[in-house]
This record gives structure tokens, sequence and C-alpha cells, in this order.
């Protein structure tokens, strides 16, 4: 048979198989094709944590987490913040700036479920692919169990989704926060075993899910019954906690500089652990306008959130000496345009008006006074070793194993200060110290405002 | 074993080159050999090669819009081929090309990424019927399952939307064309021609799950989906037509001592409260018109008596309802900043000057949750969409040895009830879910052409 004449043969034969078939078309971008090869379930990797560094998932997150913390207050009659202003007052009516991040947080745990869904996982893996697939399977379950512990502790019952969405699977009733707290501590446990650093600098490590694991164990033992997902004790949950942080102890290092924590040029240091990489030309973070104060920088500035003086004159009150101060608050510079002098509180005393009477918050403002892009570098660093410290401390001082004066006493060596008197009381007094304690040295970073205001 | 039992026998190879009238190659012209199935098609330079069992075969060339032509080879191995224009050939695929452009219209709600499954049935052809009639009938029964819609879906699933296959709809109906030359002397030529198409889009499946609605006065549990927000407006039914107009029926005007409903004061629309509990709400929605035509129509005259020649093209729609969304603005006295209609404000209703034809100052429309059937008109209408004469002076001596005049006009003359701009409705073409919806559109433009040419020889 001459070529033309298998060539009609074949379309005749297609023609008949379509037509009994139907024309079903394969997509050559299935979900299981990119997980397949490992360059382009690396880059899919990059994907999943690139979701929460958009402007809607975690820049938003923390928008809401300093809102709701009472320790922030930001300006009222900005068209520019409303939205923010929503948060800060906890207006029940429905705001641009949750809604965005309850869709970013989704996003991710969205594609989460696809690296969960289509990842092979090897026991005992040894070759390279065998630990680069796990490792991603690991990050995936870190991921989307950090989305769903951010959604269910703002809004408790959620939908919970763990695959995608289908022809038959587009909507989904409200899991019960119990569950949702469930399949959080599964995902975890399974990152906790899963990762094992393939994907190398800049991405967290297995510690990351363990010290995750350790702050759904003390939300667990400070619920109420109805919301445990085991019906332990206090005790019990505590102990938990304190298994799951005493594996990240050790492991990473204060950096002996507070300020660099915030700067660009001591990204991924040695006491990150879970840190989200940013890049102005890259992530379009906004992170360097909406938080650097006015006028400090030449290009766009919003200064939307300052500290409330309160809070201010608490911590000078208890550490006057801080170095921490200078590298949370800003409340005296020259402008970077024409140089004239900005003063807010407290080095304008006379808080004449609402926009000087609160000192600026300085962590996330952009430290380049001379540059002229509105979008930033800094990487936003969600978990670091000095709160798992604090961690250790708080857990241990409910379990009274004597060692949670030894944890405080390591954060504050760092920046040269005692222990507060607090922390020589009672099981009481040092747990107040020690919320002091989480604010002064975490403020404004997302996870500070745990464990005293949202429970 | 067929195809190789001829290929042992072939002997005679012929090659050629297939042209239209001007020159040009054609290319994918039919070649076939007259009587038996062996046959080519020309290549994009309209070049083909063909091996023939008889040398002395008759070709037979044909190609979609041209005449088709029998070519005797008398031994030649290589031929070149004219095609002229074929009038009759090219009318009947205008009147097919049409009806198509139609059916894809009343399936444009869906849209179309993935090969969905087809199923047509019957198509039969009526040709030549008389020597000077020619027409063709065109029955369809086309089936569309597996639509593929973009569907909302909860931002907790990660995503805002997603395609799925969901929904069966049915097409069924008829297009005519006929053709006739009424008089063809050397003098006079005189054809007529027209078209019709009826066709009928029914919802068979939208694979979501029931609801309560109220169509034709009933309440029950039906499978609905409503369109795009901005009309308020089409709904999708099974077992009903496509994009139906759903929204309030009205009645009147509310005159003072009046009972009233709600919120509603004298001289307001009196929106029906179709279930009666004495509130105004979506409940009281129900189907309140139908943007589907009963059908669309054409006509054609072709007129040529010496030297003057005449053609029109009319066109039509017949049986369709618009909304009209300009009254929406034009036609309520809702405020001071928007242009209204003259007739609006003068007959506006007045506590001391009652009517029925205009609601009261300021009555507005803005932020009601559906439109009411006060907006809903009748779109049938038929335009002479084309018509062009021209005549060559008789003109034999003097300065110019030819003088033509040419005339032809666009869109010249609309026939309709409709009292928008426009009853050919050109707004939301764009979006399958909004169908029948007038909202500021631009109106078609009417247009005439004269040209006169002068030949002059020295």
């Amino acid at each position: 048979m001459k070529p033309l004449q298998l060539f009609i043969l074949f379309l005749l034969c297609l023609g008949l198989l379509t037509q009994t078939f139907g024309l079903d078309e394969n997509p050559p971008f299935l979900d299981n094709s990119v997980y397949s090869s490992r360059q382009s379930a690396v880059a899919a990797l990059e994907g999943i944590y690139q979701s929460l560094t958009t402007y809607g998932a975690q820049e938003q997150r923390l928008f809401a987490i300093n809102g709701f913390s009472g320790h922030f207050v930001t300006r009222r009659n900005e068209s520019n913040n409303v939205n923010n202003v929503n948060l800060f007052s906890l207006s029940p009516i429905q705001d641009r700036d949750s809604g965005n991040m309850w869709r970013g947080l989704y996003q991710t745990a969205a594609r989460a479920n696809s690296a969960i869904a289509s990842t092979s996982v090897t026991d005992n893996a040894v070759t390279s692919d065998e630990l680069l697939f796990n490792d991603i399977a690991g990050h995936a379950y870190f991921i989307r169990a950090y989305a769903y512990f951010s959604l269910v502790r703002l809004w408790e019952d959620i939908p919970l989704w763990l695959e995608l969405p289908s022809s038959g699977n587009t909507d989904k009733a409200k899991s019960s926060a119990k569950d949702v707290y469930a399949q959080i501590i599964s995902d975890a446990q399974r990152a906790a075993e899963l990762m094992n650093g393939t994907a190398g600098s800049g991405f967290p490590r297995a510690e990351a899910a363990n010290m995750l694991l350790a702050k759904v164990y003390m939300t667990m033992a400070t619920a109420p019954q109805d919301l445990r997902v085991e019906p332990l004790a206090d005790a019990a949950y505590w102990q938990l906690a304190y298994t799951e942080a005493r594996k990240i102890y050790g492991q990473y290092s204060l950096t002996s500089d507070y300020a660099s924590l915030f700067t660009v040029a001591s990204e991924n240091s040695s006491e990150s652990i879970f840190e989200l990489q940013i890049s102005q030309d890259a992530a379009n973070s906004q992170m360097a306008r909406n938080f650097t104060p006015f006028k400090w920088k030449l290009a766009q500035y919003f200064g939307w959130f300052s500290i409330h003086a309160d809070f201010y004159n608490h911590h000078v009150a208890t550490y006057p000496e801080d170095p921490r101060l200078a590298a949370t608050y800003l409340y005296e510079y020259d402008q970077a345009d024409n140089g004239a002098t900005v003063r807010v509180y407290p080095a304008n005393a006379g808080r004449s008006a609402f926009g000087n009477s609160h000192p600026y918050f300085f962590k996330y403002a952009e430290k380049d006074r001379s540059s002229t892009n509105q979008y930033g570098s800094q990487n936003i660093v969600v978990y670091r070793y000095a709160e798992a410290l604090l961690m250790l401390a708080e857990i241990s001082n409910e379990l009274q194993n004597g060692e949670q004066l030894g944890y405080v006493t390591e954060v504050l060596d760092r920046v040269g200060l005692t222990p507060q008197a607090g922390f020589q009381g009672d099981r009481a007094a040092f747990l107040d110290a020690l919320m002091d304690e989480y604010r002064f040295e975490l403020l404004g970073e997302g996870e500070d405002a745990y464990g005293y205001t949202l429970e | 074993m067929l195809l190789r039992s001829q290929q042992a026998i072939a002997q005679h190879n012929v090659t050629g080159t297939i042209i239209d009238d001007a020159g040009d190659a054609l290319p994918g012209a039919t070649i076939k050999v007259k009587d038996t199935t062996t046959g080519t098609v020309s290549d994009n330079d309209g070049t083909f090669s063909l091996t023939v069992a008889d040398k002395n075969a008759v070709l037979l060339v044909f190609f979609l819009g041209f005449e088709t032509r029998e070519i005797p080879l008398n031994g030649r191995s290589a031929i070149e081929v004219a095609l002229g224009d074929d009038a009759e050939l090219l009318e009947e695929v205008v009147v097919v090309g049409y009806g198509t452009a139609r059916k894809s219209d009343l399936t444009g709600s869906v849209s179309t990424v993935k090969v969905e499954d087809r199923v047509a049935r019957q198509s039969n052809t009526v040709d030549q019927l008389l020597h000077r009639l020619s027409g063709s009938v065109d029955f369809y029964d086309k089936t569309t399952k597996d639509l593929l819609q973009n569907i909302p879906i909860p931002t907790s699933s990660g995503f805002g939307n997603l395609l799925i296959n969901r929904g069966t709809i049915n097409n069924t109906g008829v297009e005519l064309a006929l053709q006739a030359v009424l008089v063809d002397t050397k003098q006079i030529d005189l054809s007529i021609g027209g078209n019709i198409a009826f066709n009928k889009t029914k919802i068979e499946n939208l694979g979501i799950p029931l609801d309560e609605n109220l169509v034709d006065d009933a309440y029950g549990q039906r499978f609905y989906y409503l369109g795009a927000t901005i009309s308020r407006g089409n709904i999708f039914i099974e077992g009903e037509e496509s994009s139906l107009f759903y929204g309030f029926a009205s009645d009147c005007i509310y005159q003072t001592g009046d009972d009233l409903i709600g919120n509603a004061q004298a001289g307001d629309i009196r929106i029906v409260d179709q279930n009666a509990d004495g509130v105004i709400d979506n409940q009281d929605r129900k189907v309140i018109g139908n943007p589907n035509p009963d059908f669309i129509y054409g006509m054609n005259l072709s007129l040529q008596v010496g030297d003057l020649s005449v053609s029109a093209l009319l066109n039509g729609v017949y049986g369709n309802d618009i909304i009209n969304g300009n009254l929406l603005q034009l036609g309520n006295v809702e405020g001071i900043s928007r242009n209204i209609l003259p007739a609006a404000y003068h007959n506006a209703w007045r506590p001391e000057a009652q009517s029925n034809t205009f609601p009261r100052i300021g009555y507005t429309t803005i932020a009601a949750i559906a439109i009411s059937d006060r907006y809903v008109e009748d779109g049938s209408y038929l335009r002479l969409a084309n018509v062009i004469i021209g005549y060559d002076l008789p003109i034999k001596s003097g300065v110019f040895t030819g003088v033509n005049v040419y005339v032809s006009g666009q869109n010249l003359v609309t026939w309709t009830g409709y009292s928008g701009y426009d009853p050919e409705v050109t707004t939301f073409l764009s979006n399958g879910l909004i169908n029948g919806v007038d909202w500021n559109g631009a109106p078609a433009t009417c247009s005439s052409v004269l040209i006169l040419t002068f030949n002059h020889q020295s």
C-alpha cells in the first residue's frame, strides 16, 4: 500500500474511532506531568511558595493579624486604606482585604493540593529523584497545613479542600474547625517526615513543620474541649508541643544583630526557619510602600501602620535600653525629598494630631532610603528561631519543667538585656512577662498576636 | 483492494493547472475522472497530477462557487482549465452561509474550546425543480452535548472559575431558499429570490440542581441558570428556549388612592406581586419575553433592462423580543444629571395629571432587583439592506464616449415597531449570557453612494 492510501485508511479508522468514542483531548500540561520531571517539579514547588508571596496571601494576612492584635493604629480618613480601617475596627462587613486573604490562602492550598495529588512519594528514599519528590511532597503538605492553620485561626469552620475542583466537585460545605485542625496535624506530621532539605537554601526544612505542629498543639492545649482533635488534657498537649519544639532547638542560631533581621543583606540568616523570598522585580511585594513611613524614601510610601503609643511606652518602660526599639519603631527622621524633619510620638510629645501621635512600624519599611522603586526586596520571615525559643519558654512554663527561663535568657542575651522581673515570678507572672516578650521580640511579624489575642 | 486493482491498470498520467477567470491559480479544486471514483485536488499553485486508466477519459473539474466543467482529455497529458463564476451556485452559498451564522448566534451562549460531540441528522437539498426555479431546503436537528461552560466556583477551591463540560442543547430548524428567473430575454433579465430560516433552540439539560422559579404563571421546581447580571435579564431553563427574558410583569402605574405594595408610591410602575405575599422580591419574577425570533428572512431582486441594472437586498427578523435598556434612563425622569425623553418629562405622572404613560418625576429603576416587562418590545423588523442602481447613458457621440451612473445605498429603510435606535441589537454580542438586550448600542449606519463615470477618448 502506498503512503497516501495508508494515510487515507488511517483517517478512515480515526474517523470511525472518534465517531464511536467522541473526540477526547489529552491536555499536555496535566498536573501529574508537571510533577514527573525534576525541572518542572521544582518550578511547581516555587509556584506554591510564590502563591504565598502574593499581595493577597501573606501580605494581607499581616494586615489582618496586625489589625486584630490591638497594638497598631491606622489613619481613618484615607481613601486608600479604608479596608484596613475595617480590619482594625473588627468591622463585621465584608471587606476587600480579608476577601483577598481568603482567596490568596486558598489559592496556596490549592497549589499544594495539586502537588500532593501528583507527586509520587517513595518510602525509604535513596536516589536523588526519590529524595527530591519526597521533599516536594513534604513542602506541599507543610504549606497546606500552614494555609489552613492561618485560615482556621481566623474563621474557625471553613471549607476544607484537599483536592482540586472538578466538574462534579465545585462546591464544598464548611468543615468543623476540629476537622480542619485534625487535617493540619496530619499534614504537618507528614511534612515533617518527608521534608529532607533537598530543595536547599531559601526553603524551609522539616523543623518548620515541627514548629507548625508545636503551634497547633499549643493551640489545642488552650482550646475548649470541643475543638480538640484528641480528648487530651492540657498537659498532654503541652507535652506534644514540647516534643515538636525541641526538635528545632539547637538546629538554628540567633543572629547577633537584631536589626539586621529586617534587611535585604541578612536574608535567609541562621535564625530563619521559614522565609518567603521576595525580589522587587519578580514579586511586586507591596510591603515596601505599605509599611514605609511618610517620605522616608523617595518612591511611593503609604505608612499605613503605626504602633499604638501606649504599647511603645510599655516597651520603653520595660526595657529602656532595648536595641529592638530602634529596629521596631521610627519616630524622627529627615524627609527623603527635602530634608525637613518628621517627628511623631515620642519625638513629638505634643501629639497635636492623629498622624503625629504614634510611632511608625519600621521592620518592613524600605531600608534603602534612596530607593525609587515602589516595591521592595526584603524577604518576609514567617518563622524564626527566636519565636521557637519563646514558644519553648511558654511550653516549659506550662509544664513547669524548669527550662523556661533559659530560653528567655537566650533570646534576651542577643540584645544584651536581663529578663524583666516577671520572669522571676510564679507561673502566671512568668506567662505575663512572656506575652510581653512575644510582642517586644516579634511585633508585627504575623505570629506574635497568637497566644493572647485570638484564642 | 479496490484501490489496488485500479492502480494495477492505470497507465496514463495527466498534469494540469486550474485557474479562474482572472488567470489566478485555484488551489483546492476537485478533479475527478467522470464515472469513476478516481480523483484528486489541485495544490497551492492550482496544479494537479492524476493517473487515469483511459487516455480519452473525461475529467470533471469543480470548485465551490464556480461552474463545473467537463474536459475530454482526447489523449492530452497536460491541460489548463479555467473556471468561471457560477451565479446560481454563489447564491446558494450565500443562503446557506446566512443560516449557519444564525445557528452559531443561537448557540453562542456557550463558549467552545473542547471539541463537542455533535449529532446531525437528515439534510436534503432540492435543486432545480424547474428550469428557471432553483432553491434549496435544509432540515437540521443538531444536538450539542457536553457544552463547555466557564462556571464561577467558590474561591475556597483555590480558583474563581472552572471550565467544565455540562449541559445539552438542541437546535432544530428548516432553511428554505428559492430563486426564480422571471424574465430572461435579450432586453430584460429579472430574477427574484428569497430565503427564510426557522430555528428552535431547546435547552435539554443544564446539569445543575433543581430550584424553584416561576414560569408560565406557575411555580415549579425547574432547572435554571440566570445569565449575566447587567440585564438582570436572561434565564436559561431546562426544556425551554435559550436566554428568555426573566423579570417583573408590570401593570400600568399606581394612581393616587391605589393599594400600594412595599415601598411603592403613587406614580410608580405597578409591579405585579405574582405570589401575592405583599412584597416585591425575586419570587415575583417570571418569563417576560423571548429574544429568539420565530424566523429570519431575506429577499433579493435583480433587474436588467437594457443599460439599466437594479438590484436590491432585504433582510428581516420576525417574532423576537428586545429589552430596550435605553429606556431605563431615557424613559424615567429619575434625576437631574441624565438625558431623558422630552415626553417622559412632559407626560410624566403627576398628582394633578394622573396617567399611565410615564411614571412620576423622581421614579428610578436604579438598584431594582429585576427588569420589568415595561422595557420589553417587539423586535421584528424588515430592512432594505442594500440597493444598487446602475445606468449607462445612451450617449454615442460628443466629448464623452460613455457616461455611467451608479447609485448604491445601505440600510436605507427599516420597517419596525421597535422604539430604540436599531432593532438589530449590537450590544453584548460577546457575552452569550446576555441576548437581545439593547444597551446604548450604536445604530447601523445608513449610507448612500453616487458615482458618475465619464469616458473620454481623444
